[in-house]
């Protein structure tokens, strides 16, 4: 585990606050935190404690209102629309708890619409490598079906095979298992966690504590702060993993 | 618990504010059409009834035939002998004769047919006061007398003096035979024989051709008799007949009573009146087509309805699973339903009433600048804005209630757990026909499956894009065909004069013409009679040409067969009708002229000699000769055409022909030139009026539609944003979707179009013209620009809807089935 090198992943006194109402919501409070690359990071806590929240402005789909977030040496917390939209198109893979498909796209059709839509690849490499992605996800016979003709955890692989078509340096998992049985659940953390090598990382959102089991570290959060950071030298194998 | 979910809906509504507005907006449209065209149509009948009544029209017009009349006191010995006076409530007697107006115009003298009624009025009262029946009405409300016996004045008929402002005050001369006369106008009327000016034989009213003056018996028999016979004379009685009288009996009592004392009489029934005959059919043709569009707006509304409120119900299916969970019974859920629908329709009616106000208004002055009459009744039918009302209500209620009922139908757990969705066979279905784009570029492949599974939604804003544009479209294509057929059947007449004669008039009448007017080219000599074709079995109108030089006076486009001596030439309209090809027998029925006896009407056969394309598909052919060898009417015709060099001074030659004896009426080919002027003007206010309507009706539609789209793809686009798809590449999606919408609905508004048309053609009275439904290219063009603009805008709101999307709190949602 390299914690040497510069972070990938670096929030200082990062804090989020929304009007709900007449009330205004503190969602994070003064966050300090940095993930290195090859590492899985696993941020656990209880309902509303502010977990997506916090994946949420890595993943740039929602702007801190307080201090600062750098991904990979940039800081993203003022950047616009636009420069957000190039981020998340460049640096982010989302893995998502409902899998969140397009269902009008067979499964293949949903990756070679990043490819192809998203990356502008070239037709020929979009589907070398839309087929690849497949087969890494073991759902190369499956790659014509459409979502609702999927199970969960086969709409979860595609789920990973889309984050990672784009190459991400990070992938973000919310509740990746939340909506699955337990086998289906290992499988898909299996596929999580070899994402984090070669520079890349993973952060994984859930509110199953045995899930830290698996992660370099892991993150408490409780009513928006970071109350417990926990160091793991040597994580747990997913296969010897139980809940 | 009832009061919660109205206050639920009521909710729903204002979170989605400006789509249930436009909702509401386009039933609203709906029931201002619905309540305002019949409040038009009830104005345009009250009117006719009231002027009918108001007028104490008539129920018979007794004519003394050949120039005859009779004194006053005849007459009245007549109706006292026979008893006709105990069949008779009240009756007028009249001196009717044709005059020769002489007025100017530009600058030039124009001399112009018109008729003078002198009616038993003395000195100091209006004809309003004294005559009983066919009562002239007055423009205003306490009208001047006639000063006096010895002075010479008249009322005009107003129209005629709106033609040319001949007002009051000013003078007009008349002209009989050798005598003139000058008459002070004291005021204009509505003539109950001439509320339209139609003469029979006219096709359409002409103000122009015609002018009408009522003055004093005495001054109309100074005129008539030059002064010569202080007798009062009479020609002409207007009656109305006792309760229980039969019409028929009567005529013929009267007729026996005339006979017996040398007198030949026609009748002219109420119904047979040209003028009344018209404005009641007129109307009723009006009511007929106007109807079509309120049906139209309230089906598109019902489409945007029903789509707007499945989307609702949707959206509240877990809902709804959690409520019947929970115990709550169907009824009250229905209820939350029911309020929106309720809402809906009365934000719909108040909008209707609100659009009608300017309705009502343009209405209003159309009906003053088209029915002219001395009555003012435009006043609001409250029944028609309920029934309006209800319809909406009604209309909301089915769409929201039937959505409704087959949502509360879901089993609880499905929703709840969301194992709602379709089944294995419609999966397999669906995939077979999404499969079927699978060889496209994956932006377009959305753009496609997502009306192909969507197909109602995609299918409700193609029919509202495509209903906007047909309406514009079919609009314009009725009137530019309506156009080029008149139009066509103009240039069908190579005749510039048309000279009708009061009667069959020997043939050689005119010939001195061309000898007299170097630039008159041609004289052509015809007989013009209206027939019945195969009057034992079909019963067609036609009106029979029968002409010396056929070829020279109209433009002929002869299908089958040819012109034959001995033949009748038939329109195609006929011969479709009457299933007849040349060669076949036809019989028509013809005044065929015994010289002991007058004329009879006989059934004659005739052989089809050809088949004629012209666009007056009441027309039929044959040449004079046949014409007068089966009629007995040797040397004799009715009308004469004209055809004169191009520079002739066409006024100077009117107003000889005007004048001439025995001539009934000129008319010149440019006058279809200033109908088609006045089409045109009606053209262009209708068009304004049908792009404001189409605009409305196509953005409520195109926006409502694109708007529940979008909401129901917001969790896809939400996923797209955060897979890091620029809102560039989300744009070219939507307008992709838009372009699609856009060619399907123009597709949907081009059949629609012809639809519409051929709804608005199929009428009796356009029936035996033959008008062939122009596509309107340059109105296509400027629909279809239209719609596309609208389209592109609203493209433009649903993307600025689609940027603002929270995305963190969309892709966390659950999905439901």
């Amino acid at each position: 585990m390299n914690t040497d090198g510069e972070p990938l992943i670096e929030a200082r006194n990062m804090s989020k606050s929304y009007q709900m109402g007449e009330v205004i919501v503190h969602a994070l409070k003064d966050v300090t935190l940095k993930v290195f690359p090859d590492q899985v990071t696993v941020i656990l806590g209880p309902s509303g404690c502010g977990k997506t929240t916090l994946l949420n402005q890595i993943g740039g789909i929602d702007s801190p209102t307080g201090g600062k977030l750098l991904i990979d040496g940039q800081e993203i917390q003022d950047l616009s629309q636009k420069k957000l939209t190039k981020y998340r198109q460049s640096k982010i893979g989302f893995v998502f708890q409902f899998f969140n498909l397009i269902p009008n796209l067979t499964a293949k059709e949903n990756l070679e619409f990043v490819l192809e839509y998203v990356m502008d690849l070239p037709s020929k490499e979009v589907s070398r490598k839309g087929k690849t992605l497949l087969d890494q996800v073991e759902l190369g016979d499956r790659g014509d079906h459409y979502p609702y003709q999927l199970s969960g955890g086969e709409q979860q692989r595609v789920s990973i095979a889309r984050a990672l078509s784009k190459d991400p340096k990070i992938l973000l998992a919310d509740e990746p298992t939340g909506e699955l049985d337990y086998e289906t659940g290992k499988k898909i953390l299996e596929l999580l966690v070899s994402f984090a090598n070669n520079g890349r990382s993973v952060l994984i959102v859930t509110h199953n504590k045995e899930l830290g089991k698996i992660a370099h570290r892991v993150l408490h959060l409780k009513d928006g702060r970071i109350v417990q950071e926990i160091m793991n030298e040597h994580p747990l194998s997913v296969s010897k993993l139980e809940w | 618990m009832k009061k919660t979910f109205v206050k639920k809906g009521l909710r729903e509504i204002w979170a989605h504010k400006v789509q249930y507005f436009l909702l509401a907006l386009v039933i609203g449209m709906g029931v201002a059409a619905y309540s305002s065209f019949n409040d038009f149509a009830r104005y345009r009948k009250d009117g006719l009834d009231q002027i009918f009544s108001e007028s104490n029209f008539m129920d018979l017009q007794v004519t003394m035939n050949y120039g005859e009349t009779m004194t006053t006191d005849e007459v009245h010995q007549i109706f006292e002998e026979n008893g006709l006076s105990n069949e008779v409530d009240e009756w007028e007697m009249r001196l009717v004769y044709d005059v020769f107006l002489k007025h100017v115009v530009d600058d030039e003298i124009k001399i112009t047919k018109g008729q003078v009624m002198g009616q038993m009025v003395e000195a100091g009262s209006t004809p309003g006061d004294t005559v009983t029946v066919n009562t002239p009405l007055f423009y205003v409300d306490d009208p001047e007398g006639y000063s006096s016996e010895d002075v010479q004045e008249c009322y005009i008929e107003r129209k005629f003096s709106e033609a040319y402002g001949i007002d009051p005050g000013s003078s007009i001369n008349v002209n009989r035979g050798n005598t003139s006369m000058d008459l002070f106008i004291v005021e204009q009327v509505a003539v109950p024989e001439y509320f339209f000016v139609m003469r029979e034989g006219d096709l359409a009213p002409n103000e122009w051709a015609f002018g009408v003056l009522l003055l004093p018996l005495d001054t109309a028999m100074d005129l008539y008799t030059e002064g010569e016979n202080d007798q009062e004379l009479v020609n002409d009685i207007v009656l109305k007949v006792s309760k229980g009288v039969v019409i028929e009996e009567l005529e013929t009592k009267i007729q026996e009573a005339f006979e017996e004392k040398g007198v030949a009489v026609k009748f002219t029934g109420r119904d047979e009146n040209p003028s009344r005959n018209f404005l009641i059919s007129d109307y009723e043709n009006d009511k007929e087509s106007m109807n079509i569009f309120p049906v139209i707006i309230f089906i598109v509304s019902a489409f945007a309805l029903v789509m707007a409120l499945r989307r609702m119900i949707r959206t509240h299916r877990p809902q709804i699973g959690i409520f019947k969970a929970l115990g709550i019974p169907d009824r009250a859920i229905m209820v939350y339903f029911s309020a929106v629908g309720i809402v809906i329709a009365l934000a719909g009616t108040v909008f209707g009433y609100l659009l009608s106000i300017p309705l009502n208004m343009t209405f209003m002055n159309i009906g003053k600048s088209m029915l002219d009459f001395p009555v003012d009744n435009y006043n609001i039918t409250y029944i028609y804005y309920l029934y309006g009302a209800l319809i909406s209500l009604v209309l909301c209620l089915s769409c929201t209630l039937i959505p409704a009922a087959l949502a509360v139908r879901v089993k609880p757990i499905d929703v709840i757990q969301g194992r709602e969705g379709v089944s294995k066979k419609q999966i397999s279905r669906l995939g077979e026909v999404l499969g079927t784009t699978s060889f496209l570029p994956v932006s377009l492949k959305l753009t496609i499956r997502n009306q192909i599974r969507k197909p109602f939604r995609s299918l409700s804003t193609v029919v509202g894009v495509g209903i906007s544009l047909a309406l514009f479209l079919g609009f314009m294509m009725v009137l530019q065909s309506a156009m080029v057929a008149m139009g066509g059947a103009t240039s069908e007449l190579e005749w510039d004069y048309e000279v009708r004669l009061e009667g069959f008039q020997s043939q050689d009448m005119m010939t001195y013409l061309p000898t007299e007017y170097s630039e008159i080219e041609q004289v052509s000599r015809s007989i013009l009679i209206p027939s019945i074709l195969d009057p034992e079995d079909d019963e067609y109108g036609a009106l029979i040409y029968a002409s010396e030089d056929l070829e020279d006076i109209f433009k002929f486009d002869i299908s089958q067969g040819k012109i034959r001596e001995g033949m009748i030439i038939i329109s195609e309209y006929h011969s479709d009708r009457l299933g007849l090809t040349p060669g076949d027998k036809l019989s028509l029925e013809l005044p065929v002229l015994d010289p002991s006896y007058g004329y009879s009407m006989e059934l004659i056969q005739i052989t089809v000699g050809g088949i004629h394309t012209n666009h007056m598909g009441s027309y039929a052919f044959m040449s004079l000769t046949t014409m007068q060898n089966i009629t007995g009417l040797h040397g004799m015709i009715n009308v004469i055409h004209i055809l004169t060099e191009a520079d002739v001074d066409i006024r100077d030659l009117e107003n000889d022909l005007i004048t001439r004896e025995g001539v009934s009426s000129v008319t010149h080919s440019s006058e279809n030139a200033d109908l088609m002027e006045q089409y045109m003007d009606i053209l262009i206010g209708t068009v304004i009026v049908m792009a404001v309507i189409s605009s409305i009706l196509a953005g409520a539609i195109v926006y409502i539609m694109f708007r529940i789209s979008a909401r129901e793809q917001e969790r896809d686009y939400a996923t797209m944003k955060t897979l890091g798809t620029s809102m560039r590449k989300i744009a070219k999606l939507i307008f992709q979707e838009a372009a699609y919408i856009t060619v399907l609905g123009i597709g949907l508004g081009v059949i629609g179009g012809y639809g519409f048309s051929y709804l608005m053609l199929d009428r009796p009275e356009y029936e035996a013209m033959n008008i062939e439904i122009l596509f309107n290219w340059p109105a296509f063009i400027a629909g279809s620009i239209m719609i596309s603009f609208i389209v592109m805008i609203v493209s433009l709101f649903t993307l600025r809807y689609i940027a603002k999307i929270n995305i963190a709190n969309v892709i966390r949602e659950r999905v439901a089935g």
